[in-house]
């Protein structure tokens, strides 16, 4: 590896640099328990003062440290990902302007910075899903930039509501709005725009087309920092959330989001699709933690999710470049064979992501469920936390089999090898930090140990559920020749479950569909007929024919002039 | 006592005057007649100077007249030049 003046280099360097400077002060910040407000007056002028300010506790700089961290493995996994890229520059000056945005939304207690930070986001994933330019990318783009925008609409309504309280650092007025009508308001825009943000149930259908961008974006943006944007800024509003009852609505909400994307899941055959919507379920999961109150651990399973999910986008990335930019499973299998390493990280991060004991993601989802065993919940959050968990488990077992263990079904002059060596070494780093991670984290964050007592079997529910999901996803998904299908008997619960209960039609075809036909109307008998008759035409004939009658009267003989000329002065001299 | 024919010269230039508006097919007419109405004001200031005997301001006239005429023949030069012909009905006032 010779370190050339490479512009992935230059900023992993300065990024890894910055992500463990932000890393030790969050966990000096968090153990002493000290929170920093800088700021900067810029203008004050009697009563009115425009104030820059950063909070700086262990939440955000520990959260910076993580996003820090995995966009510079991203940005060195990308150098061997894009080779041959022209455009690589733009690529990374993208990601870097991306991580820009994402910091000012981490540092901001005022609903402005954050705004700042919101709407750069919203862009700059815009600007990354349209990387490729095909005619799928500009569709997926505007997909996402759409959705996004509802919610920088809520975001801006919210801002509005805010004048009601004199500033807008809503940080120090969260429990005086519990009380009041305007308090109530902006708790409802703002989580309108986390669930836009972090594509919630009418607005997730952005999440699966976005992996139209290239696999590194994927990997930073729509698996740990974009999607988590929405649960943060719910992080910084629950005391708000929960006192004023919206709390219940996203409940339900972030159960339905699990649930929903948990049984797309099963239904999927493209790899990067499958990675989106696990993502869904587990930001489904995030938001409902969260709107019970818990969000210490909420912020828990945010990071230890954004570290395996990073790492299992990237796998996918080694397989995707490898197989000739195919992402449909049903060609892949027995590539454990092929891709010793890369298997490695991806069996690591699928085990991870199941909950599997002791590597990062069972500190956090474990402890999730006791939790909401421990709290008091209805039946149905109950089911959709853990059926949910189980269909986790489900198509995690099934895109096992059919990546890793299933019989060979690619071309068989192939040059499947696993020696990107930049790409192996950002995931190794990754695989370093999912398998420590939720171990580390849960000494450092969870200060005060929580009480649990539950019965045996309550404790011993969420290993079952998983390890049951597991083997029914491994035995489900083998392949059996057969003429009597289940799913095509089945074929309307098929297809409502396989594609996101319907909802990306509804976005799509729903939104435009009587828009264009109104607009190929109003085309038809307004612009190319009644304007045509009142303007353009009309008025076009209207004048000429008054123009013709005005040219007749002015086509005359010269003489007629002068013969008018000498009869006034005629007169004028007779009557001098 | 020859004040006393001021009819005669009213009606020689109003005939020259009503000559120049007819409607006539050629410019030089109209020049021509022109020309008429200068050599009547000529005959008229003639005989209105002899009466104060400062018959010198009428050289005066008499060049100006000339020049006049020069310059509508000018005038016939360059339009049947542009228009290859001069009747009046090649032109119009909206020059288009």
């Amino acid at each position: 590896m010779n370190w050339r003046l490479n512009i992935c280099f230059i900023s992993f360097m300065l990024l890894f640099i910055f992500s463990l400077l932000n890393l030790i002060m969050g966990i000096y910040f968090c153990l002493l328990d000290i929170t920093l407000f800088i700021e900067w007056e810029v203008v004050s002028l009697n009563s009115m003062n425009v104030v820059m300010t950063l909070l700086l506790d262990w939440m955000s700089l520990t959260f910076m440290g993580f996003v820090l961290f995995i966009s510079s493995m991203v940005i060195f996994y990308s150098y061997d990902y894009m080779e041959g890229d022209p455009f690589i520059s733009r690529f990374i000056l993208l990601v870097l302007m991306f991580v820009l945005s994402m910091m000012f939304l981490i540092i901001s207690p005022n609903l402005i910075s954050i705004l700042l930070g919101w709407d750069g986001l919203g862009l700059i994933s815009y600007l990354l899903v349209i990387y490729y330019q095909n005619f799928k990318s500009y569709s997926a783009g505007m997909l996402t930039v759409l959705s996004n925008r509802l919610g920088d609409v809520a975001f801006l309504l919210g801002i509005a509501w805010m004048l009601n309280y004199g500033s807008w650092n809503y940080i120090f007025y969260l429990s005086y709005m519990i009380n009041d009508l305007e308090g109530l308001m902006i708790a409802g825009l703002m989580t309108f725009a986390a669930m836009t943000k972090s594509a919630q149930i009418p607005f997730s259908s952005w999440l699966p087309a976005a992996m139209a961008a290239p696999t590194p974006v994927s990997s930073l943006v729509h698996s740990s920092t974009l999607v988590t944007a929405g649960v943060y800024l719910m992080i910084r509003f629950n005391f708000l959330l929960v006192g004023s009852g919206m709390g219940k609505w996203l409940l339900l909400v972030g159960g339905m989001t699990m649930f929903m994307s948990g049984m797309g899941a099963n239904y999927e055959f493209d790899l990067k699709k499958i990675i989106a919507l696990s993502t869904l379920s587990q930001l489904g999961l995030m938001m409902s933690i969260l709107s019970m109150g818990y969000i210490e651990l909420a912020f828990f399973h945010l990071l230890t999710h954004a570290l395996f999910k990073a790492l299992l986008f990237m796998c996918a990335g080694v397989i995707i470049h490898n197989l000739g930019d195919c992402q449909d499973i049903r060609f892949m299998g027995s590539l454990v064979v092929f891709f010793p390493l890369t298997s490695v990280c991806f069996m690591v991060s699928n085990l991870a992501l199941c909950g599997f004991p002791f590597l990062a993601g069972f500190y956090s989802k474990d402890l999730i469920l006791e939790m909401c065993l421990l709290s008091e919940l209805n039946v149905i959050s109950f089911l959709f936390y853990f059926f949910s968990t189980g269909l986790t488990a489900c198509y995690t077992f099934r895109l096992i089999y059919y990546v890793m263990c299933s019989s060979f079904n690619y071309n068989s002059s192939n040059g499947m090898m696993d020696e990107g060596w930049f790409m192996l070494k950002g995931m190794f780093s990754m695989v370093f930090m999912a398998v420590i991670g939720g171990s580390m984290l849960s000494w450092i964050l969870l200060k005060i140990p929580s009480m649990v007592c539950m019965p045996l079997i309550l404790k011993m529910l969420a290993l079952i559920v998983t390890m049951m999901g597991g083997l029914i996803g491994y035995q489900l998904s083998i392949l059996y020749y057969s003429s009597n299908s289940l799913s095509m008997n089945f074929i309307f619960f098929s297809s409502f479950l396989g594609s996101m209960w319907f909802m990306p039609y509804m976005s799509t075809r729903g939104t435009y569909i009587y828009p264009l036909y109104s607009g190929s109307k109003i085309l038809s008998s307004f612009d190319q007929g009644w304007c045509e008759y009142f303007g353009a035409q009309g008025m076009y004939s209207v004048f000429k024919s008054l123009t013709v009658f005005t040219q007749k009267y002015q086509t005359n003989f010269l003489k007629s002039y002068l013969l008018l000329f000498f009869i006034w002065f005629f007169f004028l001299v007779i009557f001098n | 006592m020859l004040m006393f024919y001021n009819f005669v010269f009213y009606f020689l230039i109003l005939s020259g005057l009503w000559s120049f508006v007819s409607k006539r097919k050629h410019l030089l007419s109209t020049l021509l007649s022109l020309e008429f109405i200068v050599l009547s004001l000529f005959f008229y200031v003639f005989f209105v100077l002899l009466f104060y005997f400062e018959l010198y301001f009428l050289m005066y006239f008499l060049t100006f007249g000339v020049c006049e005429g020069a310059l509508g023949l000018g005038i016939l030069v360059s339009m049947i030049r542009s228009h290859g012909n001069d009747y009046f009905n090649s032109f119009n006032m909206l020059q288009c």
